[in-house]
């Protein structure tokens, strides 16, 4: 209940107080009007000035900007110092050189992609046709060439055939005679064999049968003589022993011999005639033998047939067609959020609105709490039996109802005045918001506690505020370092800004950005525990 | 008589400095006691302490016999501080409600007894100006209006008469006594002597000590002079002799 009228007393204040009303409503608005004014006027086309451009890429260049031929490299460049201009472009083939002034960041952009985007076009609309035509007369070249080649590798061939050729034939032909020779002799010989043994053999049969038949007749011959004269030789044995034997019988006879028949006669034996050794008379035979003339065999010709080289026609060699051209991307970017002509403003309405909310409650209930300790008004509070956490309480109540107010404005000055989208719900922005404002108040009123004057309560706008307005995601900090995401992550207004950018910016509903309210909840309870906490300081319950 | 406050034998430091050392004290129920001594003596220090809200290292505050600190004496309380605390956008009328709704004063009867408190401190016709217009002395009548908003049985007022002008003092001088027979206590402090002279009874304040307590008159008569000025030097000089 207490609370309630602490909170009554803050917010009658604060409608007495016509100078703090004016900074925490009209004060972000103004702020609001200037930056959107500022961030989202965009530099229609940069004024520059061109050395030594082709006409071709002169033109391409002045669709997207103010493009003038410079007189000099000297005067272009003194132009650019005294801000007459905003770049000179220097072509040197094939090199474009594009000098900045360089200290306006906006303007440097501008020029930038005024020159990419002029380069495109260039490339496009010269550059293909440049290209292509390269490429047909490379294409040409190289028909020529293959041509060329095709033509004397046809050529080597013919010739390495027909030396072929040659020498296949008279290897051939060489060969052939040789073995014909050989032949020839070959037959030669069997046929004069041949005939010579047939010859003999007549020869010698009849020569032998001739000799046989001799023989024969000359062994019964010798046979009938030998027989003869065996038979004359036993004939004249026979007579001869008769003749003794008579004579002997007679003899014996004539003495009377007693018994005459038990007389042995002497054996006689015929003496041994031998009959002579018969020799063959030796028979020589002698034939001349016919000879055989074979000279007149003529050697068969070879006839080889005629190899024909293969003709290649370079009309038949088929240079495949490359299909080359030269197709410059045409970029069209599609948005899942936000759109083409989405301005700085708008990307940044979402941080700045929590930014603005946070950074005027901050600095107004610092500053009031401040003041009630330094005019001593808050120990003159707790000289009532008040609790601690009540004044905490009214304090958070008044400021809450004050922030919500502030949020509200801020947020339809933005939406209807300034005409930022908003894709999410508008309740959901205003819960964050508010959310923010209740952190940024607990946060102020806590800090309070340190500063022992309002100059020292501005002391913790570098030190508090703009680290978090740095880290709040307004900049990517998608590359920053480690420490400084892990530093990012203690600020409250870094949950509430990524919050209000997911509704507003992305379109995100109450359960994508919970756990940042919570998170931001969270911070608002912990600053009101240590706040209250810090009011010990004035008494001790 | 009960006693409105009894402080036995408190020490009190503010960081590691000692303010008070052994002060022992008793303020009896319907009497204006003031705690006298010059700038730096503890009195703040101690009528701090009584509030609940510098803290006592040693001894007890009891306050109708009430440990200090808690809301039960605190509700008995009416404080005014040395520096008038006041909300300079508010009227003196808000002002005086809230307070006085703070110390649990419904709202309509916070209203008529703002109204009342406002006629009785002579700020009826600028009940609605805006403090910050108010003078320094319109102020400090705001914050004895404030301190009364609960209706206390003792007022505490911390130097309730530095820098008005001496016809406003006169007035505080009356508005104290109709106070106090109203049945109230208070215990004021002053570094004037010529005030201490008309209360009922004088604690004398010196380094953080207590050196005497009594009447004016009774001090002055243990003193042997008949100016509290004597008195008060003859009693430090007994101190320091003690010392």
């Amino acid at each position: 209940m207490r609370a309630l009228y602490v909170a009554g007393r803050v917010l009658k204040q604060f409608a007495r107080d016509r100078r703090t009303l004016g900074l925490l409503i009209f004060a972000p608005l103004l702020i609001l009007f200037l930056a959107y004014t500022i961030l989202n006027s965009t530099i229609e086309a940069p004024n520059v000035e061109q050395l030594n451009m082709p006409e071709d890429m002169a033109a391409a260049f002045a669709k997207e900007m103010n493009l003038t031929a410079a007189a000099g490299e000297a005067e272009a460049l003194d132009d650019l110092k005294h801000l007459k201009t905003d770049a000179v472009i220097i072509y040197t083939e094939p090199d474009i050189t594009v000098c900045l002034e360089g200290s306006d960041s906006s303007l440097t952009a501008a020029v930038k992609k005024a020159v990419a985007s002029a380069m495109s076009s260039y490339v496009r609309d010269h550059v293909n046709a440049e290209a292509l035509r390269k490429i047909d007369e490379q294409k040409r070249k190289i028909t020529a060439d293959i041509d060329a080649q095709i033509k004397s590798v046809q050529d080597s061939v013919t010739e390495d055939i027909k030396e072929q050729q040659e020498k296949i034939k008279s290897d051939i032909e060489s060969r052939m005679s040789e073995k014909f020779e050989d032949m020839k002799e070959d037959v030669k010989d069997k046929i004069s064999s041949q005939l010579k043994s047939a010859l003999r053999k007549k020869i010698t049969g009849a020569v032998e049968k001739a000799a046989a038949a001799q023989r024969e007749a000359v062994k019964r011959q010798l046979a009938s003589y030998q027989q003869g004269v065996m038979r004359s030789v036993s004939q004249a044995a026979e007579s001869y022993a008769q003749a003794v034997r008579r004579a002997l019988e007679e003899y014996l006879s004539e003495i009377g011999a007693p018994g005459g028949a038990d007389f042995q006669m002497p054996a006689f034996t015929p003496p041994v005639i031998t009959p002579p050794e018969l020799t063959m008379p030796a028979m020589k035979l002698s034939f001349g033998m016919p000879s055989i003339d074979l000279s007149d065999i003529e050697m068969p010709s070879v006839d080889m047939p005629e190899i024909e080289a293969p003709v290649i026609g370079s009309s038949d060699i088929k240079v495949p067609d490359i299909g080359f051209s030269v197709e410059v991307a045409d970029i069209s970017y599609s948005y899942l959020n936000g759109s083409d002509d989405m301005g700085a403003f708008d990307a940044a309405a979402p941080y700045l609105m929590g930014f603005f909310v946070f950074f005027f409650v901050f600095i107004i209930a610092g500053i009031a709490f401040l003041r009630e300790r330094i005019s001593g008004t808050l120990e003159r509070v707790l000289a009532t039996p008040i609790r601690r956490y009540e004044i905490v309480a009214g304090y958070f109540l008044g400021f809450g109802a004050f922030a919500f107010v502030q949020t509200l404005l801020i947020q339809f000055f933005m939406l209807y005045v300034l005409g930022i989208q908003i894709k999410g719900s508008l309740p959901l922005i205003c819960a964050v918001n508010l959310l923010l404002a209740t952190g940024s108040l607990s946060l102020g009123t806590f800090l309070s506690a340190f500063a022992r004057n309002e100059m020292q309560m501005f002391q913790f706008i570098p030190v508090v505020i703009v680290p978090q307005a740095v880290f709040c995601g307004l900049f990517s900090l998608r590359d920053a370092p480690g420490w400084v995401q892990a530093l990012s992550k203690l600020f409250p207004l870094t949950y509430g800004a990524r919050a209000l950018n997911d509704v507003a910016a992305r379109g995100m509903g109450f359960p994508d950005i919970a756990p940042d309210m919570a998170v931001l909840a969270g911070f608002t309870l912990l600053f009101l525990v240590l706040n209250t906490l810090v009011l010990k300081k004035y008494r001790r319950m | 008589m009960s006693e409105a406050v009894e402080i036995e034998n408190i020490d009190v430091r503010l960081g590691k400095a000692p303010i008070l050392r052994g002060v022992s004290a008793r303020i009896h129920e319907g009497r204006i006691v003031a705690l006298l001594g010059p700038s730096g003596a503890g009195k703040t220090t101690l009528v701090k302490a009584l509030m609940g809200m510098n803290p006592v290292c040693n001894g007890e505050i009891r306050v109708f016999g009430k440990k200090v600190p808690s809301f039960e004496a605190l509700s008995m309380v009416g404080y005014m501080a040395q520096n008038d605390a006041l909300y300079e956008d508010l009227s003196a009328l808000d002002n005086l409600v809230f307070f006085g709704s703070l110390c649990g004063v419904k709202e309509k009867a916070a209203k008529s007894r703002a109204e009342e408190l406002l006629e009785f401190t002579g700020l009826g016709a600028d009940k609605s100006k805006p403090v910050k217009k108010y003078s320094s002395g319109m102020k400090r009548r705001l914050s004895l209006a404030i301190s009364l908003m609960n209706d206390p049985k003792l007022l505490i007022l911390d130097e309730p008469t530095v820098g008005i002008d001496p016809l406003l003092r006169i007035r505080f001088r009356e508005q104290f006594l109709r106070l106090r027979n109203q049945g109230r206590t208070i215990f004021l402090t002053t570094h004037v002597m010529d005030e201490a002279q008309n209360c009922d009874a004088v604690l004398l304040m010196r380094e953080g000590r207590i050196i005497a307590y009594g009447s004016p008159s009774e001090l002055m008569a243990g003193a042997g002079t008949d100016s509290l000025e004597d008195a008060f030097l003859y009693h430090i000089g007994l101190s320091e002799k003690e010392a």
